[in-house]
């Protein structure tokens, strides 16, 4: 079917699920919003959210496995950027979806688990879904786009 | 992981001499940080102005740094680059961290406070 109206751009990544490939879709990420984005922060925070959500599809849903693939989208609509990250490995437990922990004093510091936080402070909208076998975590931040 | 360490006085200076500290290198970060701190370095200043990115995995080897000084020692940091610096806003730990732009401002911060009066002055 063809497509009208076409408003948005795509790009399509896949990496295989090794932590030491996770910089190569964060640069692409931080690259292309650069080009396309005012907003001085906002490529940054972009970059934490891929790059977040990719380590936790590979830590995670693969158990640190390589030789799984991850897909990653980038998709640019004139008010707003959506990335997503898909895995076919085990599913994010419901309570993990939202994980608002704030870290409070030096004894209460996290070394881990701060991921999803970040998602969710740097992203405007979070989105978690399985259907057919692939895990998604959809991530929507509002912003003006200039192609 | 390169990194870049010097003395100024009774402070050890380290520059990790990277562009990322994240999931793929974190753990080697904290293992030189760790080494730093077994030879007896308890007032130390993280450089990061060579790294433009830092991962929540990163963040947590630089927090790990601060929990293994205690209250017996300090760690300052400086030279953050504008995306580093969007991560330590946005998980607060800019509250918690002392930050300085440069090497110099946190050595002289360092110099004229004892330890244990750093994170609370």
């Amino acid at each position: 079917m063809p497509c009208t109206a076409l408003n948005h751009h795509t790009l399509s990544l896949i990496i295989d699920s090794r932590l030491e490939d996770v910089f190569l879709v964060g640069l692409a990420v931080r690259g292309i919003c650069r080009q396309v984005i005012e907003e001085k922060e906002v490529p940054g925070h972009l970059e934490l959210c891929v790059v977040e959500a990719v380590n936790n599809a590979i830590k995670h849903a693969y158990g640190g496995l390589p030789g799984n693939e991850v897909r990653i989208s980038v998709t640019l609509f004139p008010d707003r950027v959506v990335l997503t990250v898909s895995d076919q490995g085990k599913k994010m437990a419901a309570t993990n979806h939202f994980s608002d922990r704030e870290p409070q004093q030096s004894d209460a510091m996290p070394e881990s688990g701060m991921g999803l936080f970040i998602i969710h402070r740097a992203a405007d909208q979070v989105e978690y879904s399985s259907k057919d076998g692939w895990n998604t975590m959809t991530m929507t931040k509002w912003v003006r786009v200039t192609t | 992981m390169e990194m870049h360490s010097w003395k100024s006085g009774d402070i050890l200076v380290v520059q990790p001499r990277v562009k990322r500290i994240d999931s793929a290198s974190a753990t080697d970060f904290k293992g030189t940080m760790v080494d730093f701190i077994n030879g007896g370095n308890m007032k130390i200043v993280l450089d990061l102005s060579c790294v433009d990115f830092v991962d929540s995995t990163g963040l947590g080897m630089i927090v790990s740094t601060l929990k293994s000084l205690g209250q017996d020692g300090v760690l300052a940091i400086c030279g953050l680059s504008d995306i580093v610096q969007s991560l330590f806003t946005l998980t607060r730990m800019s509250r918690i961290f002392d930050i300085f732009a440069s090497v110099d401002e946190a050595v002289g911060k360092l110099t004229e406070i004892e330890p244990h009066a750093m994170h609370s002055a």
